[in-house]
């Protein structure tokens, strides 16, 4: 008997440490947020015109390559447009029309939306892969929680 | 000479100050499908393509499903999954739409028109006709789109269980600045 209530004990026992630990793991997963970019290692470093034409050259290998991955981009502003509390930057091939299109992080849209078409800037973010757009027969790669990591200043003399 | 290429350079201007399609890469298309039980499903995406054109009232958008932002890395994840979005074989929500009697609009004048928009939206493979009211506000050329209206997931194959989860009906909002 005395046997029997010192097991039961330890069943309770066990079964309240893995309810806590489930719940803990719960809690943890359900509150998670996503890191801050700037201290996320990227997965490759590219220049916009090579990404650009290996998404053209093939897409679907492309997509499989970089969506959710952080990816640095570098190459030359081609637009930035901006709202109140957000903005976006693109890099466009002007022969082609497609475009890589950066969204920016909370904290980041602010210095975003300050840049200018022509700045030399390498920008990384988490890649969402490309669509097609029928409405402008071209291509869209677009970037979500994205900064800017360097900015190329040119200072005459 | 001079003065025929003069005469189609200032032409050109003149249409590209009016240009009837007026388009933006930077919409701003947000869905809240939280309950009182989950506050996590809601996201927001920034790169959505939009279209208008002002004559016509023809009117589109195009948003890349995988860029849709959420706050919570597990629920995006569960978005894009093959039992929700599946955004690896349907990688984008489309509207391809007009606006109801567009004849009786100048888009071409200042001011706030508040109109009613009709199309099919296409989610997951699947089409539904849509119609909702729209603000479209006119300063200066460029037109200021705003729109909120729910769809009902169960129309796009979409099941969210008892629904205490994942609102079955999520309110959609619609912000556009097209130049």
């Amino acid at each position: 008997m005395h046997n029997k209530k010192k097991w039961l004990l330890w069943v309770l026992f066990v079964v309240i440490i893995m309810a806590l630990a489930g719940g803990g793991v719960f809690y943890y997963v359900m509150t998670a947020t996503f890191a801050d970019t700037s201290s996320e290692k990227a997965a490759y470093t590219i220049s916009a015109a090579d990404m650009l034409a290996e998404f053209q050259q093939n897409d679907s290998a492309a997509n499989k390559k970089y969506s959710e991955k952080i990816v640095a981009v570098s190459g030359l502003v081609s637009e930035v447009e901006g709202a109140d509390t957000s903005a976006t930057v693109k890099f466009v091939d002007t022969f082609t029309g497609s475009y890589l299109i950066f969204d920016f992080q909370s904290g980041a849209s602010r210095q975003a939306a300050a840049l200018q078409p022509g700045a030399n800037v390498t920008l990384k973010g988490s890649c969402s892969g490309s669509i097609y757009s029928r409405l402008r027969n071209a291509h869209m790669i677009s970037f979500k929680r994205s900064v800017i990591i360097q900015q190329v200043t040119h200072s005459s003399f | 000479m001079k003065k025929t290429i003069l005469f189609f350079s200032m032409l050109a201007v003149a249409t590209l100050g009016f240009a009837q399609v007026k388009q933006t890469t930077s919409a701003v298309v947000a869905f809240d499908a939280t309950t009182p039980k989950d506050a996590l499903p809601k996201a927001e995406n920034k790169t959505v393509i939009a279209q208008l054109n002002t004559k016509t009232g023809q009117i589109g958008f195009e948003a890349a499903v995988k860029n849709f932002a959420f706050s919570n890395p597990l629920i995006q994840e569960h978005f894009n999954e093959e039992r929700w979005m599946s955004s690896d074989k349907f990688p984008a929500f489309t509207f391809e739409g007009k606006i109801n009697d567009a004849q009786q609009y100048n888009f071409t004048k200042n001011g706030v028109y508040n109109v009613t928009v009709t199309g099919q939206m296409t989610v997951k493979g699947k089409s539904n006709v849509v119609t909702t009211p729209a603000t479209i506000e006119v300063k200066n050329g460029t037109l200021t789109a705003a729109a909120n209206f729910s769809i009902t997931l169960a129309d796009y194959g979409i099941s969210v269980g008892d629904g205490s989860k994942i609102a079955g009906q999520p309110k959609i909002s619609v912000a556009a600045e097209l130049k």
